[in-house]
Order: C-alpha cells, then sequence, then structure tokens
C-alpha cells in the first residue's frame, strides 16, 4: 500500500503540472527585477547617508534638546490609550461570544487588488449573505452572471456546511465536514465531504494568521471574514481605536489595521453598545454584520432545504458523506 | 559571470530546462502563479549570486528553489501563505473554491496544507526521486530529517486523504 500511495502522489504531481508551459520573457523579467533592485539598493544608500546628514544639521539647530511634552498631554494620552484598551477588549469579549448567530452580508462588488511591480487584479464578488452559528453555517450567493431569466433575485447556491465530523488524528485542526450544495441555475444539488479548519503547521501567532487570510491574492476567491478572524486581529493588537463615525445613521467606534497587520488595509467598525462588529472593510471588501438570537426561527437558516425536483450531481467536494 | 554573459546563460537555462523547472516550483509552491514567482525569485537570486556560483548553474537554481521554498521566503514573509482555511464559521464567498473534483486533486490541496519544509522533502524525493542522502544534501539538513520528514508528510497526506481513499476503493468495488 504504502508504494502504491507514494506512486499516486508521483501521479498526481504529474497530472498537477501536465500542462505546465514556461512563459514568454520569464528571464528577462528577472533580470530587470534585478536592476530594479539594485538601482533601489543604490538608491536606498544614498538617501541614507542624506539621512544621517539632515539629522545631524537639525541637532546641531535644537542643540539635540529632545521633545518636551505638557503634563496634560501626556495625560490626555494616558486616558485614550485607556479608553481605546477597553474598547479592544470589550470587542474581543463580544465577538468570543458564542450564543448569537452572526448574519454576515456581502453587496456586489467589484474590488481592485493592486500588486507591486504587476497589474492590478479585478475580482468581482457576488452578492451573498451566510449565517454562522457553533459548527454550522449556511450561505446564499447571488452571481448574477449565473442567474436564468425568470428568476430575477434568486439565490443561484445555497451552501450548508455541517456537521462536522470527527477531527482527523494526525491533524486535530482540520475536520471533514459535510457539505451540501443547491444549485438553483442548473436545478441541481450535491453533497460531499470539506476538509475545514486550519491546516496545521500553520503560522503561530493570531497576527500572522490574520495576516495569511487577508493576503490580497486571495481577493475574490475566499474571503475569511469572521467573528474568529476578527477576533484573531483585536487579540494581536492587530485594531487600534481610531474613532466615532456613524454606520448606516448608526452610532460606531472604528478600528484601524495597526502595523502588525499592514496591508491589506482593514477598517472594523463596531456598536458602542454591544461592542459587536456592524462592518468590517478589507482592502476594499466590504461585509456587513447582524447578531440575531437563536430562536427557532433564526435556526432554521442554518439549514438547507432541497426545492423538490432537483436532480442529484456528484459532488465537486469530495465523496458523499 | 560578466552582465551580457550572465544573461545568455540565463536565457540558455530557461530555454533548456525552464519547463521541469517550473514544474518544480509549481509543486514547491502549490499553484502555477506561485509556481512562477518562485521561479522568478529565483532565477533573480541566480543573477544576484553571479560570478561566484560554483558548478552547474541549473543546481544552483533548484538548491535555492527548495530552499526559498523550505525557509527562506517564508521568513522574509514574501511567501503568501495560501492557507486552505475554510471553516464553518468562515464561510466562503464562493463555496466551491477549495473543492476536490477527484482523488489526484485532493492529493495536491493536501500537499499544499504541509508544513513547506515536509513538502519540500515530498516533491524531492517522490518528483525528483533523489535519494535520501541527495535530498539531504539540497535542503542542507540531516539524513534522519529527511527520513522522518518524508514518512509524516507521507501519512499525513494519507490521513487527510482517507475519504477520498474509501470514496476509490468503494467505485473501484461497484464497477
Amino acid at each position: 500500500m504504502s508504494g502504491e500511495f507514494e506512486e499516486l502522489v508521483r501521479d498526481s504531481m504529474e497530472w498537477f503540472t501536465g500542462d505546465v508551459r514556461v512563459p514568454a520573457g520569464l528571464a528577462g523579467k528577472a533580470r530587470r527585477n534585478h536592476r530594479r533592485r539594485l538601482l533601489t539598493v543604490r538608491a536606498a544608500v544614498a538617501a541614507g547617508t542624506a539621512a544621517v546628514l539632515s539629522a545631524a544639521a537639525v541637532l546641531a539647530v535644537t542643540g539635540g534638546a529632545s521633545g518636551v511634552r505638557g503634563p496634560d498631554t501626556g495625560a490626555r494620552r494616558a486616558v485614550r490609550a485607556q479608553a481605546a484598551a477597553y474598547v479592544i477588549k470589550r470587542a474581543e469579549r463580544a465577538v468570543s461570544t458564542r450564543s448569537l448567530i452572526v448574519e454576515i452580508s456581502t453587496p456586489e462588488q467589484v474590488i481592485t487588488t493592486e500588486r507591486p511591480g504587476k497589474r492590478p487584479v479585478r475580482s468581482f464578488i457576488p452578492r451573498s449573505v451566510w449565517w454562522a452559528y457553533h459548527n454550522r453555517s449556511r450561505g446564499e450567493v447571488f452571481a448574477a452572471y449565473l442567474r436564468k431569466p425568470g428568476q430575477p433575485g434568486a439565490a443561484n447556491t445555497d451552501t450548508e456546511y455541517g456537521p462536522p465530523g470527527k477531527s482527523l488524528p494526525s491533524s486535530p485542526s482540520l475536520h471533514p465536514y459535510t457539505q451540501t450544495t443547491i444549485n438553483y441555475s442548473d436545478r441541481t444539488w450535491s453533497r460531499g465531504t470539506q476538509l475545514t479548519g486550519l491546516a496545521s503547521g500553520s503560522p503561530g501567532t493570531a497576527c500572522e494568521l490574520v495576516k495569511a487570510m487577508t493576503d490580497p491574492l486571495l481577493a475574490g476567491k475566499v474571503f475569511f471574514t469572521s467573528p474568529s478572524f476578527i477576533h484573531g486581529a483585536l487579540a494581536c493588537g492587530g485594531l487600534s481605536v481610531t474613532g466615532r463615525t456613524r454606520v448606516d445613521g448608526a452610532a460606531a467606534i472604528k478600528l484601524t489595521g495597526t502595523r502588525r497587520l499592514a496591508k491589506p488595509p482593514i477598517t472594523l467598525y463596531v456598536s458602542p453598545a454591544t461592542y459587536l462588529p456592524i462592518r468590517i472593510v478589507i482592502g476594499g471588501l466590504r461585509e456587513d454584520y447582524r447578531w440575531l438570537a437563536p430562536t427557532a426561527a433564526n435556526l432554521a437558516m442554518l439549514k438547507v432545504r432541497i426545492p423538490p425536483g432537483f436532480r442529484r450531481v456528484k459532488s465537486t467536494a469530495g465523496p458523499s458523506g | 559571470m560578466q552582465d551580457a554573459d550572465a544573461a545568455a546563460d540565463l536565457e540558455r537555462l530557461v530555454a533548456d530546462r525552464g519547463e521541469q523547472l517550473l514544474r518544480t516550483a509549481v509543486l514547491l509552491a502549490g499553484s502555477h502563479q506561485d509556481g512562477e514567482d518562485l521561479l522568478q525569485a529565483g532565477l533573480e537570486r541566480l543573477l544576484r549570486r553571479g560570478r561566484r556560483i560554483e558548478g552547474s548553474l541549473e543546481g544552483y537554481l533548484r538548491r535555492t528553489l527548495y530552499n526559498l521554498a523550505a525557509d527562506g521566503w517564508r521568513r522574509q514573509g514574501a511567501w503568501r501563505r495560501k492557507l486552505p482555511v475554510i471553516g464553518a464559521s468562515q464561510p466562503p464567498a464562493e463555496p466551491d473554491v477549495a473543492a476536490a473534483a477527484d482523488l489526484r486533486e485532493a492529493l495536491m490541496r493536501i500537499l499544499r496544507m504541509l508544513p513547506p519544509r515536509q513538502r519540500a522533502v515530498i516533491v524531492l524525493r517522490y518528483w525528483e526521486q533523489l535519494s535520501q542522502a541527495e535530498t539531504a544534501a539540497t535542503l542542507g539538513c540531516s539524513e534522519g530529517a529527511v527520513k522522518s520528514s518524508a514518512s509524516r508528510g507521507l501519512q499525513r497526506m494519507r490521513d487527510l486523504a482517507s475519504p477520498w481513499l474509501a470514496a476509490e476503493i468503494e467505485q473501484e468495488k461497484a464497477t
């Protein structure tokens, strides 16, 4: 079996790379990047020298005095820092709660992701609504380009994740989930197993994980915004309080991504009453949050219902579960 | 290597061995786009090293690709950590984005989930078909480390692929 499995791995590698072709100009591009890098390094060395010289000049003029702070400014700053820490703590505690159903709505939007040295990528984000509670979630995706005439506003796909199976012995963080998807465009449905969770060997700190989750290259493909994502960003000091504002007419506390999170820019809005997130904007992608009590009616939103007459097809998510 | 010589050598290397090198890079990086980026980074490293490279350029480039994939790239933060993180509480915008169509696709997704060094060992041992000693020399580690990485990596792949393997067996039985 062992030899067979190794053969299977090799065969899969062959299959996966079968259509790989070297793009034209690969070597030329490497040469250009190399040259650009050399120029940047030279410019940085030159700028560094200039900065040292100008710093020396400023010190000479001011007599090397350090910044003088009035006692009021220091006290105000301390109060602000304390208030910010309080907001972060409350928000962190609020998103950790497991007793509410979270509804995440994404409006239809096109986002542009800048890539250094490359052309920006434009991604179409279809309108979607997801509900998540404990280990189950369900979402409706409304992709206009898939919609058939005569079905205005109907969801194109309706997908349920859950219930989770037992975690794998070698990877406790990975669980097989049942994924049920209804496709309203072609009136089919499928059920299969999807491995979910965090790949072990993933970066250790919450900030690194949050950064990995917001990889701009995943824009338009997978978005990971969720209470656990927000919790991670708050816990690692990746968000700081930057003021008060209004979101759709409601008061909100604004938190923005710190240097720890870097790109893409993140803005989170939490309710000053509950400290629960009401909106998040990541690199142009907007998601709105609603928090619902787990009543029977609300819990029913976590369950897909296969409409009569829909044909079952083979799942693309793995074997039937 | 003078600049003009270096450019000519690089063009020749890419023309002769580019496809094979890119296939290796794709396996190490996990996707075609990332594979191209990895190979690009390797070529730039090769240009930077210039005249100081001793021995074959391809050998140097291969070692660079493996080491970038296993350590360097990741440490520098340039490694795009495309973690397959889809959870019940982390709904994807497009539901089937990380779905595996069949066993081979599932295995390649699972390969991407392995830690970089384990993945590099698996690619060296089962794709390049290098011996344990050659793999250890390429990655600059002990043979024992290669042996344990290969065994753990394969075991993990087997465990994660078990739902697909079971389905294959069922299908074979049915036919």
